[in-house]
């Protein structure tokens, strides 16, 4: 607080413009009039008193030590002129003019000097409110932060510059909310209006986030959060902060691509991986087609045609053709390319048919795979499709782990539980080598991998398809002694039937 | 023995039962006899009847593959005429199996006329083999009814010996040569001499 009127001073001392040496001089003029006038002029009057005059003016003109050496000159002009008119004679009427002069030149020069003081300080502390003021519009624009007041209930807005800026409003036109929701996406604008209704129910403290639908089009991300204050008057504003989150939004945006790009990369590679099953899974069925179709014909064209096998083997082309376009559907669902969906589903749907698609994996691998339905749906928020990718992922790995494996069986063990907290629990468990212990940290990284053809992918993609869902995936082992990798999902209460 | 007993079985091991029934109908429909197992070792529990027969396997079986179910069947004895079908044709597979001596190599979905071709040769192949074996087995027990003497005339005479020779050679009569060699011929059911030497080639053959 100290330093800042110094600093004021400083500056005032650097700012003095001609005109303030003009008036200074004035001043200077002034009291050398009044000087001569009062040692010359036979007058019986107090003519010093009109010091006061130069006292004054010299108080927007100096400092106040300028102020104080002003009021001395003026103090000892006066006692000059006195000295020079009339000699050192005291106890004279023009003596106690003089006397009068002097208080009058010493109480106005107190109160000037006061008054100096007073107006320092609040120079000071408006500089200070200028600078804080500018340190505000800088943080403002440099973190695109714009403040909003909102008095209730008259609905009355300030609006700061950035604020403005990031709505782009002109700096003539008072926004008001009509204003602030009509630049609003069509989307959000009941969101926004339920907030203001929540502001004119006195709610505390507020929080949302919505877009903008700028005049070109584009649109842009906000983050607005408003406290309640009350003033002296006992009146209620809002103080909001309104953030333009667009950039951060698009970042996290093409994050969240990208990342859904790779799932389904690795997922088509997965499926890759296991082209050679699926084409028998698909050629099965087809081969039983034509074998159906060509009995049939034959029982049909025999001299006395056999309706009932003609029959049966129709109802069998049936179900190996629809057999068949199931194993499509599923791989064609494994292979699209989605955005993800968070959505109630029932993992052990989702377990199940992910198994459907390895079946002829766990065949060729020859796994004898233990795994025993529960009984009630183990509903759990996620995309479907991104889940199975990492329950194929996990079977998978699990087959490859055993398949240098000679002379003992090999199993395979999946579950379905819940955690003791409740999250929903599913374990892959194989009887292979295991993992070192040193490597199951970086199980999960992107590019590690213990197979020579493997990209190292698949387990990355799993953890943060998983971190997405807001679960952990994680994995135990013994070396020699297989292999646990288990994932846990928050357990969602509605599952659609 | 009844008719259905003696005509000829198609044996199915198929791990896919919708294949199975497939097949079944399919050589049903055509007249034959089928019966289908879903693994090897199924079929083997079943007992073999003495008929034409053919075996017509899936290359990728559950548990055991119809490639080491072929060479099993080998070691066993069973020379059963084997048809492979397989779900993608594999040159190294299909080498494989017809130098362990699989008749046919079929690559799912097949032309069901290549199927039924297939299995008519193979049974085909199996009534000659059965044929031959018989007949090669009544060889064998009309020679054991020989005597030691005889089995012997007969062996020195189908070296196209004379009766004098072989005499000389045994220390016997000529007179008691002469009727071991008829009792030979007539036991062993040879019109002429030469239907001897056949039957003595034949023998050392098998």
């Amino acid at each position: 607080m100290n330093t800042v009127p110094a600093g004021h001073m400083a500056a005032s001392r650097a700012e003095v413009t001609p005109s303030v040496w003009l008036l200074r001089l004035g001043a200077v003029m002034l009291a050398l009039i009044i000087f001569l006038i009062d040692w010359l002029s036979s007058l019986d009057v107090a003519i010093a008193v009109l010091y006061v005059a130069v006292i004054l003016m010299s108080g927007d003109l100096f400092s106040r030590r300028g102020v104080a050496v002003v009021a001395t000159a003026c103090g000892t002009l006066t006692l000059a002129a006195y000295l020079f008119s009339h000699g050192t004679e005291w106890l004279v009427p023009p003596f106690a003019r003089c006397m009068v002069s002097l208080c009058a030149i010493a109480i106005t020069a107190f109160l000037a000097l006061k008054n100096k003081a007073a107006r320092d300080a609040l120079q000071g502390q408006v500089h200070l409110l200028h600078r804080s003021e500018a340190f505000l519009a800088g943080a403002q624009r440099l973190s695109q932060t714009g403040s909003i007041g909102l008095k209730m209930p008259s609905a009355e807005m300030y609006w700061s510059d950035e604020a403005r800026r990031i709505f782009q409003f002109d700096d003539r036109s008072q926004p008001t909310l009509e204003y602030m929701i009509g630049r609003t996406h069509p989307e959000d604008t009941d969101d926004l209006k339920s907030l203001v209704e929540q502001a004119y129910a006195r709610h505390a403290n507020m929080e949302t986030e919505f877009r903008l639908v700028m005049s070109d089009g584009s649109c842009k991300f906000m983050r607005m959060l408003a406290q309640q204050v009350h003033d002296a008057s006992g009146e209620c504003e809002y103080i909001g902060a309104l953030m333009d989150v667009t950039a951060a939004k698009n970042a996290e945006d093409a994050l969240h691509r990208s990342q859904s790009h790779l799932a389904h990369v690795t997922r088509v590679t997965t499926l890759g991986e296991m082209a050679a099953s699926i084409a028998h899974e698909v050629n099965q069925p087809l081969s039983a087609v034509t074998t159906n179709a060509e009995a049939g014909l034959r029982w049909l064209n025999r001299d006395v045609p056999n309706l009932e096998e003609v029959r049966s083997a129709i109802e069998r082309i049936k179900s190996e053709a629809h057999r068949a376009s199931e194993v499509i559907r599923r791989i064609r669902a494994l292979s699209r390319k989605t955005d993800p969906t968070h959505l109630p589903i029932d993992l052990q749907d989702v377990l199940q048919e992910s198994i459907a698609l390895v079946r002829r994996e766990i065949l060729r691998h020859r796994v004898n795979l233990d795994f025993r339905p529960t009984d009630a749906p183990m509903g759990v928020k996620g995309d479907k499709v991104q889940l199975q990718q990492v329950i194929i992922n996990l079977l998978m790995n699990a087959m490859q782990a055993m398949s240098g494996m000679h002379g003992k069986e090999r199993v395979l063990s999946v579950s379905l539980s819940y955690t003791p907290s409740g999250d929903v629990l599913l374990r892959v468990e194989d009887n292979g080598p295991g993992v070192a212990v040193q490597n199951l940290p970086s199980l999960f990284n992107p590019f590690f991998t213990t197979r020579p053809e493997g990209m190292g992918m698949g387990l990355s993609i799993c953890r943060s398809i998983i971190d997405a869902h807001g679960g952990r995936i994680w994995a135990e082992s013994e070396l020699g002694h297989g292999a646990v990798l288990s994932f846990s999902l928050p357990a969602a209460e509605q599952v659609p039937l | 023995m009844t008719v259905a007993d003696i005509s000829p079985v198609v044996f199915v091991v198929d791990d896919d039962p919708a294949i199975r029934t497939g097949l079944d109908s399919l050589l049903r429909s055509v007249g034959m006899r089928v019966h289908t197992y879903a693994s090897g070792g199924e079929f083997l529990l079943h007992p073999f009847e003495d008929v034409p027969a053919c075996l017509i396997l899936d290359v990728r079986l559950q548990g055991e593959s119809g490639l080491d179910f072929q060479v099993r069947l080998a070691e066993m004895k069973v020379s059963m005429p084997v048809v492979f079908v397989s779900g993608h044709g594999d040159i190294a597979m299909s080498v494989k199996a017809m130098k362990a001596g699989a008749l046919d190599f079929l690559v799912k979905p097949f032309r069901e006329q290549d199927l039924l071709d297939a299995v008519t040769l193979a049974l085909q192949e199996d009534g000659k083999r059965r044929e031959t074996g018989k007949a090669a087995a009544n060889l064998r027990a009309r020679y054991q009814t020989l005597t030691s003497r005889e089995q012997e005339v007969m062996a020195y005479a189908v070296t196209g010996l004379m009766n004098k020779q072989i005499a000389a050679e045994m220390g016997l009569s000529e007179i008691t040569v002469k009727i071991h060699r008829g009792h030979a011929m007539k036991k062993m059911h040879a019109r002429t001499f030469a239907d001897l030497v056949k039957m003595s080639q034949a023998l050392e053959g098998g």
